[in-house]
């Protein structure tokens, strides 16, 4: 009962993760219905960033700020120079985020090598147990970023106005320019909202899984596959699939291989695609262009 | 673009590649020869590819695993059945061609973004499978001493005895792409991909088009990755990643998805820019995502067509030729 | 000319879509040789009805039998191999390919069934191609594009295109061809081709059936006609009974009588106009939508533009509001040009527009969507205020709100309702509620009374002479005619993309030119003698 408890507590605290990677997904994809093939490389720089700022000499939290803010404006670069660019043209703009993720990843080699980046536990190295279950420090920390983090998000979009503006937009875009919102700056906040996102829950995870150059990609796809079993769109839906995707996956890793881990996250993307392409709570759910 | 544009005989072309190959055969040197068997090795999925991309318009991120079924298969046949390379070669490619079938049918209903993820899901579980299945792939070690083809009794070993077969069966495979767009079946690819609602108005059975064009496609990668196998001797899971998928839509990109023939042209640029940014490490993964970009946002249609339609836009002239015929019209400024 | 074998049996087909009854038990047959025209204003189900005759929907109840043949179920390809073919709106040629390769294509899915037919076919493909290449040669004969075959088909116009998807679809060797609006933004001279072309058509042996919305079109061509309304057929018979019967000049003009008291006329009259529409032309591509229209509206006025569907009502509002670009003429608001003003920014300049199908933001309250009207003012007060209104913002806020509700009462009990969850009705308040959040100069509103009862109809175009007293000037789009037309100080009759007739309310209301002229009846007597 113990190792189900500490496989299922493990599977939780990095389904978290998961969740707002997708959440970061999810911002991208309301404001420009583009899914960001690059989402992950997020979560790797602003990881590998924070890393280096701190060997340089930087203090935890403003390495990790500093980090964040970056990755932030990145992301506002790469929207305003390609994803512009590539107009309605799903395919397009698919094939274009594809393309950003790899000159990311690439430079990121260039810049750090291939060796992994660690950064230091933010309350110390340790674990804490508690019933048998063991878990690291850093674990709270990141469960308790990712429920603040959530929780400013649903405020962000459900009690401001300009949140509100942003959803009416992903609802509606012709009726939001209609009312005189204005697309462009829709999708800079959708891409700085993703790389926010995305960049918080690269530098919470790095001190319990080493980040390297190329993290970003399985980050991506697992964020990608919580989406698609919580529902494009919602938050909530977001966040209960990243849940959902690690406990299982952590569960399947402990009982039947670790090696087939990551496969199980692919299997369960093709399945959830197949059958309920929705998810469990969609917001604007079915399959389509 | 018309695609009747690219209507010159086949045997030009095959003079201009046997020339081609034959003077790289005599300069004797290795390094080229070896690039040039890899390029004709990366063709045949390329091609398959094209179809897939230009002629259903589906967009593929798994391609590698189907390379992958093809040289994987192969080797497993030959060594577990006691075949002759060319008989596991033949099988290894209807198990591809099969594998990519039977996928059809589970991800054709898919449409942009969850295609690509789905294709994506499919070579990355793919690669975690010929990684973890020691008994059976040998693991990250992979599997030696594969077989060489043999051809009447002599063995393939050498890069320059492989280079004939590698790009006759490479030309065999853009003759038949070739042949297949320009058949009623490729009326039908054509008409499915540029809008499925009016195919099946005209009574096609679009899905099933897709599926078949999906199997073409898998038959093309897995003939291109036994042929591979048996050629290099030696397989394992890496070469057959998400990279290399990303690898062969670059090429696709690059070479526009009209004309099949514009794939050669792909493949030439990709593995030529490969082995030039080789010494700078990893700033050739950079180039290669650059590449996509802007190829995505200003060559739409591939830069073959992109590079036409510069060339019609230079003022008649300056193009080389153009002077003796406008002379011959007359109109020729003072 | 067989009359009497029926090609085609619609029976009892119902059809369902969410909360929507689209179909009601409609029924009726083609006869084998005939050329039968379907009919009916905006929302009447003719396009759910073509796509469950072809197969691309499947109706909850009733069947379609083709030469006794039964269809429905079936999917489009099997539609079409047992002998039915039809066209798109919007023709939906194939850009990639050539003209003649269009029509090679329908010819595919005949070559041979099956593995060993498919073999042959690839062992003789250059054969099969010679022989497809023969046929649709032929068709494009048929249809008068023969000049055109090897030319790339993007670079056809308007009126070829549908040219060459009809003659696409007589590739498939159909026995009945449907055509979906073929004559929909057509020019004068290119309807009369389609008409010939459609007539040789049947001349060869073809029956047609079309759906359009061009009645004079219609009455010149069709022998027979359907009417739909509201998912029912209301008539069917010879052209010439139908197009007198009472209920269809009903169905298209509406019959919901308001009751407005009239008395602000006078002072709107002498005013300047605050918007002036100078041979305003729009173009969808290839697509006449609107070719040089006159209009104006003053300061507390209510002006009506009525006109059936695919007149271009819709599209005056969408140039008007900037969704769209010109191609000809301009448009003068308040004096200035609105030319080269983004329509993200028109809103400001005092433009709302309260659009078609209402548009609201489902997800959100009442609340939230009225609010979201006011986006551009609340920025224009400071970016901060687009997190939480600052006090001045905030009070305007409340302000608009207030004279909202008052004005729509039934909304307050509903504020925090989300809008998705609303009644038809109250969904419409709230659209025009959102515009009128902008505290607009010019408020227009396309069809308000689309899907709605008529006793809410009445409900909220009654209200509307009360925001004329406050100097708002009103845009009514209607398809309603009979109820625009009372509470309309002016209308212009929309038809084929030209104003045919514009005068006060009452003057359009009394005269029996205006059905005339709305549907283009007018034409019949002098066409329909034009034979092929």
């Amino acid at each position: 009962m113990t190792e189900f408890a500490q496989y299922l507590i493990s599977g939780l605290v990095v389904g978290c993760i998961y969740g707002l990677i997708a959440t970061g997904f999810t911002a991208v994809y309301n404001a420009t219905h583009i899914v960001n093939f690059a989402q992950g490389e997020s979560s790797m720089l602003a990881a590998l960033c924070a890393a280096s700022l701190v060997v340089a000499g930087a203090p935890l939290l403003l390495a990790i700020a500093v980090a964040v803010v970056v990755v932030g404006v990145v992301n506002i670069l790469v929207e305003r120079l390609a994803i512009r660019r590539s107009g309605t043209d799903v395919t397009r703009g698919i094939i274009i985020t594809i393309g950003v993720g790899i000159v990311l990843q690439g430079l990121a080699a260039l810049a750090w090598g291939t060796d992994a980046q660690p950064l230091p536990a933010f309350s110390g190295p340790g674990s804490i147990s508690a019933y048998g279950v063991v878990v690291p420090r850093q674990a709270l920390w990141v469960v308790g970023t990712t429920a603040v983090v959530m929780a400013l998000l649903y405020v962000f979009l459900t009690r401001t106005f300009l949140g509100k503006a942003f959803r009416a937009c992903a609802m509606n875009g012709q009726a939001a320019a209609l009312m005189g919102i204005p697309t462009g700056l829709m999708r800079g906040i959708g891409f700085l909202l993703s790389g926010t996102v995305g960049a918080v829950a690269g530098v919470i995870i790095a001190p319990i899984a080493l980040m390297q150059y190329d993290s970003g990609v399985a980050l991506g796809i697992k964020g990608f596959v919580a989406c698609i079993i919580g529902g494009f769109g919602n938050p909530i839906g977001a966040a209960l699939g990243g849940l959902l995707l690690g406990a299982t996956e952590t569960l399947a890793a402990g009982y039947i291989s670790s090696g087939f881990k990551n496969a199980i996250a692919f299997v369960l993307l093709l399945l959830f695609l197949l059958v309920r392409p929705g998810g469990l709570l969609g917001e604007f759910g079915a399959a389509k262009r | 673009m018309s695609r009747h544009a690219m209507n010159k005989p086949a045997l030009n072309r095959f003079l201009v590649l046997a020339a081609v190959l034959g003077l790289a055969a005599f300069s004797n040197n290795p390094y080229v020869i070896n690039l040039l068997v890899v390029c004709g090795l990366y063709a045949l999925p390329a091609i398959g590819l094209s179809l897939l991309m230009g002629y259903t318009g589906q967009i593929s991120l798994g391609q590698s695993a189907f390379v992958g079924v093809g040289a994987y298969g192969s080797v497993l046949l030959a060594q577990h059945l006691q075949l002759d390379p060319w008989y596991s070669l033949a099988l290894a490619t209807a198990l591809s061609a099969f594998t990519a079938w039977s996928l059809g049918w589970l991800v054709f209903r898919l449409k942009g973004h969850h295609l690509a993820m789905a294709t994506l899901a499919i070579a990355l579980i793919l690669h975690t499978v010929l990684v973890e299945w020691r008994s059976m792939t040998g693991g990250p070690d992979g599997i030696s001493a594969i077989d060489p083809i043999s051809i009447a009794g002599h063995a393939l070993l050498d890069d320059l005895h492989f280079l004939p077969l590698a790009w006759l069966v490479c030309y065999a495979g853009l003759c038949l792409a070739d042949y297949l767009v320009r058949s009623p079946f490729g009326l039908a690819m054509r008409t499915v991909s540029e809008n499925e609602a009016v195919a099946r108005s005209l009574g096609i059975d679009a899905a099933q088009v897709k599926r078949k064009v999906m199997a073409l496609s898998g038959a093309y990668a897995g003939l291109g990755g036994a042929l591979y196998a048996h050629w290099i001797g030696y397989i394992s899971p890496e070469p057959f990643s998400v990279a290399f998928s990303i690898k062969l839509l670059l090429i696709v990109a690059l070479g526009g998805v009209s004309g099949v023939w514009n794939v050669l042209f792909g493949v030439f640029i990709v593995v030529i820019v490969s082995e030039w940014l080789k010494p700078l490490g990893r700033l050739d993964v950079v180039i290669y995502g650059l590449l996509l970009i802007v190829v995505m946002i200003y060559c739409r249609e591939g830069a073959v067509a992109a590079l036409a339609g510069l060339y019609r836009k230079l003022p008649q002239r300056l193009r080389p030729g153009a002077r003796a015929s406008l002379k011959l019209q007359g109109r020729t400024s003072a | 000319m067989n009359m009497t074998s029926t090609m085609l049996k619609v029976e009892g087909v119902s059809v369902r879509f969410g909360g929507l009854q689209a179909l009601s038990e409609v029924g009726f047959d083609i006869r084998q040789g005939e050329i039968l025209g379907l009919i009916g204003p905006n929302g009447a189900g003719k396009s759910t009805l073509l796509n469950v005759i072809s197969g691309f929907v499947r109706p909850d109840r009733g069947s379609v039998h083709f030469d006794g043949e039964l269809l429905t179920g079936r999917p489009p390809e099997f539609v079409n191999r047992a002998g039915l073919v039809r066209t798109f709106q919007a023709a939906e040629v194939l850009a990639g390919m050539t003209v003649v390769e269009n029509v090679m294509a329908a010819g595919v899915a005949r070559l041979g069934e099956g593995v060993a037919g498919g073999l042959a076919r690839f062992v003789r493909a250059g054969q099969s191609m010679a022989a497809l290449y023969r046929m649709a040669c032929e068709k494009l004969e048929l249809v008068g594009l023969a000049a055109l075959a090897d030319q790339p088909a993007q670079m056809l116009t308007a009126g070829q295109q549908r040219l060459l998807a009809a003659a696409r679809a007589l590739g498939t060797e159909a026995r009945l061809l449907i055509l979906d609006e073929p004559a929909a933004g057509l020019t004068n001279d290119e309807k009369m081709m389609l008409a010939a072309a459609i007539r040789r058509i049947r001349a060869a042996g073809v029956t047609v059936m079309f759906v359009e919305h061009d009645l004079a079109f219609v009455s010149s061509l069709a022998e027979r006609l359907v009417v739909l309304d509201h998912g029912t057929v209301i008539a069917k018979g010879e052209t010439r009974a139908v197009s007198r019967d009472p209920q269809v000049l009903a169905a298209y003009l509406g019959e919901t009588d308001l009751v407005v008291a009239r008395g602000r006329a006078g002072a709107a009259a002498s005013a300047a106009p605050l918007l002036k529409l100078e041979r305003v032309a729009v173009r969808y591509g290839a697509l006449h939508a609107l070719g040089g229209i006159d209009l104006e509206v003053r300061a507390g006025e209510i002006v009506t533009l009525i006109g059936a569907n695919g007149a271009g009502k819709s599209s005056t509002l969408k140039a008007i509001s900037g969704l769209c670009k010109l191609a000809g003429g301009a448009i003068v608001f308040d004096g200035k040009p609105l030319h080269g003003l983004a329509a993200e920014r028109r809103i400001a300049a005092g433009i709302a527009l309260a659009p078609e199908g209402r548009q609201l933001f489902p997800m959100l309250t009442v609340r939230d969507n009225l609010m979201i009207g006011r986006f551009s003012h609340i920025r224009a007060a400071g970016f901060g205020n687009l997190f939480r209104p600052g006090a001045a913002a905030a009070r305007e806020v409340e302000a608009a709100m207030r004279e909202v509700l008052d004005f729509f009462p039934r909304l307050a009990e509903r504020i925090d309702q989300q809008a998705g969850t609303l009644s038809g009705g109250e969904g419409q308040m709230v659209a025009i509620g959102r515009a009128l959040m902008s505290r607009p100069k010019l408020l227009m509103l396309d069809e308000p009374s689309f899907g709605l009862a008529p006793r809410v109809t009445r409900e909220i175009l009654e209200l509307l002479p009360r925001l004329a007293e406050r100097g708002i000037a009103v845009l009514l789009v209607e398809q309603n005619a009979h109820a625009a037309l009372q509470v309309a100080d002016r209308g212009y009759v929309l038809a084929n993309g030209a104003i045919v007739a514009h005068g006060s309310g009452e003057e359009l209301l009394q005269s029996s030119h205006v059905g005339e002229a709305y549907l283009g009846w007018q034409h019949e007597d002098e066409t329909a003698e034009v034979a092929a």
